[in-house]
């Protein structure tokens, strides 16, 4: 699979998705004009993905700020990868930064929703 | 400017309504460090590329600013009575030209002495300040006594436009030093401005200070002026001093702001996003204030949703946030609802409401997000 990078921005996350590694991260701050619109393409890789995914999946959320126009894409992300946690290993790191209680709960609360045990990393 | 009486007190809304001849006000009141004034001279660049505006005057706004905020922070004082120690800067746009105002408290002492310099380069004609300019180029750029710097100089022959200034008394040592460029691009002189030219800066420094303003920001809420206003109320030393209360503010910010970007209405046509954004702070509580127009047939919806956001308690809201979060995934528009969700549960306050009737067919509304440190 190709692999998509982004450059950080002031308002764009850095992401890193590779298909072929099973690698999936995204960090900094995810406040774009148009969250739907900036996630679609990721989501359609993530999906592309499903159809002959890896052995062992990791993903790596690790966010200074996320608006919630896209805590709600992060969250269609994420259960997407609860479906293929049925039959592959599949990793979710929640790092965030040492003293974020904020970005600390945010995590908290998409973990309910899913089947997940996310991994909390303080870094 | 000089000599007159300063106006009443205006409320937010109808000071909104005054500065709505304007198509962008900003000002900034409190610490001026050197991370802020490049965040200010970022938020006024963008906000000239947004409103795509001539070269040559962006390059002459971008030098006014850079003058006036280094008077601010040449002169700010270290003293523990905010009125003295605070610095304050505002800039205003108008069709046709900007008006960049600043203050600062200065010694009662040193007003003849300033006056002077300023009443001296205010006087000349065009071809008298540049041999004027010559001549104290000439002699190193150091000013003799009584004879005005080259930074006055230059403001004057940039802005092609006096000086305006004031001062006002504090107390026996202090006065609060008022001064306004006004550059224009010599086309257009829309004379409705005119109106409000020589009160606007101590207007706009009067309603900031009397509600304790850290912020205040009108204009149009596109993504690139959203983008930029953060950065430069992140770099407000107020907000840098404490980690967790300093990610909440911002948290907040960005969903206050988005909302306006999203829902505000336009008063002339759809595209436009007038709004206001103000950051106060009143005995350790930090309040992020927006105000912006709403058609009024979406009021009874936007009170309702709040009202209800509000009579939540802990474990209530955090189960209506899972729910919200599902609910939305797909409706861009719809983000309202888990952002005042998210600002509730941040904030650990209600949310206010204040409606201020403007139209037959639109309200101001009010919204503030009160976060304690």
């Amino acid at each position: 699979m190709e692999i998509l990078k982004l450059e950080a921005t002031e308002d764009l996350p850095c992401l890193l998705f590779d298909g072929d590694k099973g690698v999936f991260e995204i960090s900094r701050r995810s406040l774009p004009e148009n969250a739907i619109r900036f996630y679609e393409p990721y989501i359609d890789y993530i999906n592309e993905y499903l159809r002959s995914p890896k052995e062992e999946t990791n993903i790596v959320f690790h966010f200074d700020y996320v608006s919630t126009s896209s805590t709600k894409q992060i969250m269609k992300m994420i259960m997407l990868f609860d479906q293929l946690k049925q039959t592959k290993k599949v990793n979710l790191n929640w790092n965030y930064d040492k003293g974020d209680v904020d970005m600390l709960q945010t995590g908290s609360r998409l973990q309910q929703l899913t089947s997940f045990k996310f991994v909390f990393n303080e870094v | 400017m000089q000599g007159t009486n300063s106006g009443k007190y205006l409320s937010i809304a109808e000071l909104f309504k005054v500065l709505n001849h304007y198509q962008l006000n900003y000002a900034y009141n409190g610490d001026f460090t050197n991370d802020l004034t490049e965040r200010i001279l970022s938020l006024a660049e963008t906000n000239m590329e947004v409103e795509s505006e001539n070269l040559k005057i962006k390059k002459k706004v971008y030098f006014i600013i850079v003058e006036s905020l280094q008077n601010i922070t040449r002169h700010q004082g270290s003293s523990k009575n905010a009125r003295l120690a605070d610095g304050f800067f505002s800039i205003h746009k108008f069709l046709g030209g900007y008006l960049v105002g600043s203050g600062n408290a200065i010694e009662n002492d040193h007003i003849d002495t300033l006056s002077q310099k300023l009443n001296k380069v205010n006087a000349m004609s065009a071809e008298e300040l540049k041999d004027y300019q010559k001549e104290v180029l000439s002699a190193g750029g150091f000013s003799e006594k009584g004879g005005a710097g080259l930074g006055l100089i230059e403001m004057v022959r940039k802005s092609g436009n006096k000086l305006l200034y004031d001062f006002e008394k504090i107390d026996e040592q202090n006065s609060y030093f008022y001064f306004q460029s006004k550059i224009t691009d010599g086309s257009s002189e829309n004379t409705k401005i005119d109106e409000y030219n020589h009160e606007v800066v101590k207007r706009v420094h009067k309603a900031v200070t009397e509600n304790n303003l850290k912020i205040f920001f009108q204009g149009q809420f596109k993504h690139e002026n959203v983008r930029s206003l953060l950065s430069m109320a992140e770099g407000s030393i107020y907000l840098t001093e404490n980690f967790g209360f300093k990610k909440t503010s911002v948290a907040i910010m960005i969903e206050l702001l988005q909302n306006i970007s999203y829902h505000a209405a336009g008063l002339n046509n759809s595209d436009e996003r007038p709004g206001l954004f103000m950051v106060a702070d009143n005995n350790n509580v930090c309040s992020l204030i927006t105000g912006n127009y709403v058609e009024n047939f979406k009021i009874d919806e936007l009170i309702k949703k709040i009202d209800f956001v509000n009579s939540l308690d802990n474990s209530a809201i955090e189960k209506l946030y899972l729910e919200t979060i599902v609910l939305e995934q797909d409706d861009q528009k719809k983000g309202a609802g888990l952002g005042f969700i998210d600002i509730r549960i941040k904030s650990k306050n209600k949310i206010e409401i204040e409606m201020v009737p403007y139209t037959d067919d639109k309200t101001f509304v009010i919204i503030k997000a009160n976060i304690s440190y």
